[in-house]
């Protein structure tokens, strides 16, 4: 099992906590990667993360510090609006090569650490928008990262839906309700973004059960 | 990560109603600040109540509608948040600033598979 070991992308978020609980379920040793890109939700997440976290990995959790790369974005995950006040729709939130950047970095730092692994929650995203959130993007990742390097980008999830996550969280003893994973509002979750509305769907089916 | 859908941003209202709209209570032209409604709450494990306690509050008890700067939200007699309310009801934060005043009770609360709040809310 040791060639198991590795990396997890971790946010706090539903899908990455999960995937920390069912690392642990199957005897797989990790170590927590936070990066901070610049979201403005950065502080919210991290610190959910540590409430979220398994209790044997609190103290392991590793943070890396990127928000330059996006300071110039536009992007409202970088720079937040006044929902309020101000209009936005979903294509206001892209940012650019984002899980490139996150999965060169979990790997680059995985190999660093003398890790052979990287664990990242990217749920089925055959519809998304964005080119490096598809199938066939990730594909393609793991095979360039295989055929370069030595790290393996390992995305368990990929095929499930968000209320499959969740039920797998539950399932697992992962306080699911506790995560975040807004795009829009740096502190309260929104309720209206993309992330939101996925998560609070598989909320709702999970209790109409 | 990955999320597929555009959101539900049309929530969020970001103008002010004409003097007729705000008379109705909002944007649709209907009266909804006279009426009363059911609602799921959200986040209830990152709000107040169950950080605090760790549980949920009992089916019966007074809450109470108010807007915390970001969300309409529930909060106890006690000023303690149980929950937000969906953004479908955001039409409520123009019926506060017009002066309605919005309380209910817990029609039903459970801890299990994760913590979950129901409300009945009623105009007062």
């Amino acid at each position: 099992m040791k060639n198991k070991n590795g990396v997890l992308l971790a946010s706090g978020g539903l899908d990455s906590t999960t995937m920390a609980y069912w690392l642990i379920d199957n005897d797989i040793d990790f170590v927590p990667l936070f990066i901070n890109y610049g979201q403005h939700c950065a502080n919210t997440e991290f610190q959910t993360l540590k409430n979220v976290i398994p209790k044997s990995h609190l103290n392991r959790i590793e943070y890396i510090d990127i928000r330059s790369v996006y300071a110039k974005s536009k992007s409202k995950f970088i720079k937040p609006v006044d929902l309020w006040n101000e209009e936005i729709v979903a294509d206001d939130l892209y940012i650019p090569y984002r899980n490139v950047l996150l999965l060169t970095i979990g790997a680059t730092f995985a190999q660093t650490m003398g890790l052979s692994n990287v664990y990242s929650a990217f749920i089925n995203s055959n519809h998304a928008k964005e080119i490096d959130c598809s199938n066939e993007f990730f594909d393609k990742m793991e095979d360039m990262l295989i055929d370069y390097g030595s790290v393996k980008i390992n995305m368990p999830f990929r095929h499930f839906s968000k209320y499959e996550v969740a039920k797998l969280g539950i399932d697992l003893g992962a306080s699911i309700g506790s995560t975040f994973s807004c795009q829009a509002s740096p502190i309260i979750p929104c309720g209206a973004c993309p992330n939101c509305v996925d998560r609070l769907d598989a909320f709702r089916k999970i209790e109409q059960e | 990560m990955g999320s597929t859908g555009s959101g539900s941003f049309t929530d969020y209202p970001n103008k002010k109603p004409t003097n007729e709209e705000k008379n109705n209570g909002g944007t649709s032209g209907i009266d909804k600040c006279g009426t009363a409604f059911s609602a799921n709450l959200e986040e209830i494990s990152r709000c107040t109540y169950y950080l605090k306690y760790k549980k949920v509050p009992s089916t019966g008890s007074e809450v109470l509608v108010f807007f915390n700067g970001y969300r309409l939200s529930i909060k106890t007699t006690k000023g303690e948040e149980v929950g937000y309310l969906p953004t479908k009801f955001n039409y409520l934060k123009l019926c506060l600033e017009d002066g309605f005043s919005f309380s209910g009770v817990i029609s039903d609360s459970r801890m299990t598979p994760t913590p979950s709040i129901s409300v009945d809310i009623i105009p007062v």
